[in-house]
């Protein structure tokens, strides 16, 4: 199944891109699809990186359905 | 008090990349039932940990940061006697001095809106996905963030 992909901050920058699919085998969780990622992007670091998946804060154990938007953020800073 | 809320005027919780016009959110949030309205301006620090700062580039995901501030005002509706709520980000380049964040709480009376207010801060600042690249003259990178909102990888 695929899945959106959004990528931030340093992670936006390391990949040259802040957004591209990802094709999971099923059954697929966040933690699966940060592996996949990992894979695709030449070892980019996710360690301390949380997750959301369509737009809410999620644990990486969060399965994921087709089409569903996941999104890497790095530790935020705003104000 | 239910069927008041309902057709109340909604709170205003935006992502902007123009100028924070402050007046407007205070204009709209000032009501006749509200004797207080509590205001949190965030802007441009420079220098910051002793560093000159030419700039700093706010970079945000959008849709997000919106879905969260709904989230953390329903939070604060259930913990402070509020009426109005707004919070404006605003991403992009901002020079020192340039305002960057606005929190606007009203309330029939002081202190739920200043201490909603202080909450509304302390949940932005940990919660929004939002990124400060801050640039000097002798260096830039991204601003040491919070991983306090979720679980991590």
């Amino acid at each position: 199944m695929q899945v959106h992909v959004m990528l931030f901050a340093n992670l936006k920058q390391r990949a040259g891109r802040g957004e591209l699919s990802l094709e999971l085998t099923e059954p697929a969780t966040v933690r699966s699809a940060a592996t996949a990622l990992t894979d695709r992007l030449d070892g980019i670091d996710l360690k301390g990186v949380m997750c959301a998946v369509n737009e809410r804060f999620a644990d990486p154990a969060t399965p994921l359905s087709e089409g569903d938007t996941v999104a890497f953020l790095p530790p935020v800073s705003g104000g | 008090m239910a069927s008041q809320r309902a057709s109340a005027p909604p709170d205003i919780l935006e992502v902007t990349y123009e100028v924070l016009d402050v007046q407007r959110l205070v204009d709209e949030l000032t009501e006749p039932a509200c004797g207080a309205v509590a205001t949190f301006l965030g802007s441009v620090r420079s220098p910051n940990h002793g560093k000159t700062v030419d700039y700093i580039d706010y970079q945000g995901y959008d849709s997000m940061i919106v879905s969260e501030m709904r989230r953390l005002v329903e939070e604060l509706r259930a913990r402070y006697d509020i009426v109005r709520v707004a919070i404006v980000h605003r991403l992009g380049r901002l020079a020192p001095a340039e305002l960057s964040l606005a929190i606007v709480v009203s309330s029939a009376h002081r202190r739920p809106a200043l201490d909603a207010c202080q909450e509304a801060l302390e949940l932005v600042k940990s919660r929004l996905p939002v990124w400060k690249y801050e640039v000097g003259p002798d260096a830039a990178g991204f601003v040491p963030g919070r991983a306090e909102a979720g679980p991590t990888l």
